[in-house]
């Protein structure tokens, strides 16, 4: 009993370590351990690099260099003008809104001392009526002791007297009155004209700041558009100017590659074995790309030779080759991955 | 060379790709040698244990033995059914037919020798086919898998030789795949084979000591035995 309970136990455990084993190297394959060679990734976009000379390629960056700087100073004339017009326009507006201030004062001014003197006027009026006043108030004591003394001499004549003077008091008061009431109708005659004076000025105020307000906004408005057309300026300028950078790594990437086509032909050739049924003379454009190392990905025959076993030997010779000297600069590498070699060994 | 591997196609050159890629044949072979291997491992960690407890109990047994213990006790202690194997089951056979005859009486010494050695022997056999167990499988594990493997190789080059003849071009990019594919089935087939066949040779070796020793103790019994009724006789 005990020994098939072993047995069993062994058994389980060679089981185990065997599928250990195995799971471990089914693993190591699944993850690729055993499998090194690193895939290479070629990215960007290939070109057709066709070689060019120097000189057209500086006559060419030029002309865009000088339209560039033409399309640039335009502009900028444009804005400056813009500028001094509207410098010139709110001139001219200030020197109207002065002189509209100006005669508004003036106005002003006449109006203040039209008040003024009438003010003074009145004055006088009044106190030529108190001067008046007090004559009468004599004139009527006077009586008063010529009545006194005749009251002692007749009462009758002082009866008569009294209701003479109760006639002049009469009129008197009625005198008064109707000076107050003109008074009266005088000061708000006045006030009236003042209110109205002040109502006036409140509206002419609202106008004037309601003018502001539409001027200022006006400014602003013309402020974001000019803002809004500098900056795109400068987008359209920058975006001129990376395409211009690009053109330009693209040319010194052909450069380079038109500076070591001498090596990679020569290369290549090191690495050719001729076919014996070949004629001599034979020339045949392969297309190659390559990874940024020199390395070759994929040679293709883009014109045959006419010669397939001389076509098989080129593409051997460059498969031999790799990796070739391409210019090892990064920067170019986006745009020579792919290029296309003429090979032509007994030339 | 370098760029041998690097221009063909850039999709699925792992391992596993290759594998899942190649024909139905080269896949069955592949299999195959994976089972070969997977069983060819358990045997060999079974045989190793195995042989290990031979070992101990033989090493056990001899120095009780030698010790110079009584025979009947000693007998009763290796006759339990958890430790009646290797050596012990030697001596258990040679006990029991010693004690069967001492109780004839009319057994001459060279018959008694003679049976004990001959009841031995049919143990010692018995035991020898016990170390020798799954011994022979891992030999054809060793010796057939790289021919599976190597067939599965030829089978797939085959395959693509054949495919290669329809084309037009032919690069390395056209080719590689196939012959590689072709050869995991050879790098499998020596993959089961090696330790199979290390084991095999070292678990041989290892049966032949134990049962060089299983003989020599058998020899040594039986002098007892003969020394023994030499003694009773006189």
């Amino acid at each position: 009993m005990r020994q098939t309970l072993r047995r069993i136990f062994d058994w389980i455990r060679s089981a185990t370590f065997t599928l250990a084993i195995h799971g471990l190297i089914v693993f190591f394959v699944v993850f690729g351990i055993f499998n090194s060679p690193e895939k290479i990734k070629a990215g960007g976009k290939p070109i057709q690099a066709v070689v060019v000379s120097q000189k057209q390629l500086d006559d060419k960056k030029e002309e865009k260099a000088q339209k560039v700087e033409e399309l640039k100073k335009k502009q900028q004339e444009e804005i400056l003008e813009q500028k001094k017009k509207e410098e010139k326009k709110i001139e001219e507006e200030k020197k109207k809104q002065l002189a509209i201030q100006k005669k508004e004062e003036e106005k002003k001014k006449a109006e203040e001392k039209k008040k003024q003197e009438e003010l003074e006027k009145k004055k006088k009026e009044q106190e030529k009526k108190e001067q008046e006043a007090l004559k009468l108030k004599k004139a009527e004591e006077e009586k008063k002791e010529l009545e006194k003394k005749k009251k002692e001499k007749e009462l009758e004549e002082k009866k008569i007297a009294d209701e003479k003077k109760k006639k002049a008091e009469a009129e008197k008061k009625k005198k008064e009155e109707a000076e107050k009431k003109k008074k009266e109708e005088e000061q708000r005659k006045k006030r009236e004209e003042e209110e109205k004076k002040r109502k006036e000025e409140e509206r002419k105020k609202k106008e004037a700041a309601e003018k502001k307000r539409k001027e200022e906004e006006r400014k602003k408005k013309e402020a974001a558009e000019r803002k809004r057309a500098e900056d795109e300026l400068q987008q359209r300028l920058a975006a001129e100017r990376q395409q211009q950078e690009v053109a330009q790594t693209q040319a010194e990437a052909a450069n380079a590659l038109q500076a070591a086509a001498g090596r990679i032909k020569a290369a290549i050739e090191d690495n050719w074995r001729r076919p014996g049924t070949s004629r001599v003379g034979l020339t045949t454009l392969l297309q190659l790309k390559v990874a940024p190392n020199g390395d070759v990905i994929r040679v293709k025959i883009i014109r045959s030779s006419g010669d397939p076993f001389f076509d098989q030997s080129a593409e051997i010779a460059v498969k031999k080759a790799s990796p070739l000297p391409i210019p090892t600069n990064p920067k170019y590498y986006e745009y020579l991955n792919e290029f296309n070699i003429e090979f032509n060994p007994d030339e | 060379m370098s760029s041998g591997n690097s221009p063909s196609a850039e999709s699925s050159l792992s391992i596993l790709g290759l594998i899942a890629d190649a024909s139905w044949l080269v896949q069955a072979v592949m299999l195959i040698l994976f089972l070969a291997s997977i069983v060819s491992w358990f045997m060999i960690d079974r045989k190793r244990s195995s042989f290990k407890r031979y070992r101990n109990i033989a090493d056990d047994f001899e120095e009780e033995f030698w010790s110079g213990g009584e025979m009947s006790r000693i007998y009763k202690k290796w006759s339990g059914d958890d430790v009646q194997e290797g050596i012990a089951n030697i001596f258990i056979g040679g006990y029991k037919e010693f004690n069967r005859l001492v109780k004839k009486d009319n057994v001459n010494r060279s018959d008694m020798v003679d049976g004990v050695h001959r009841s031995m022997r049919v143990a010692l056999s018995r035991e020898i086919d016990h170390l020798e167990t799954n011994l022979s499988f891992l030999a054809t594990v060793g010796s057939i898998s790289p021919y599976v493997g190597l067939f599965g190789t030829v089978w797939g080059i085959m395959n693509s030789f054949i495919d290669l003849g329809t084309q037009q071009q032919v690069t390395i990019a056209t080719v590689a795949p196939g012959i590689a594919e072709a050869l995991i089935a050879t790098a499998m087939g020596l993959f089961a084979a090696i330790p199979a066949v290390i084991a095999y040779n070292r678990f041989a070796h290892a049966a032949e000591k134990l049962t060089t020793r299983y003989e020599v103790f058998m020899e040594e019994f039986v002098s007892i035995v003969n020394r023994q009724d030499v003694s009773r006789d006189v």
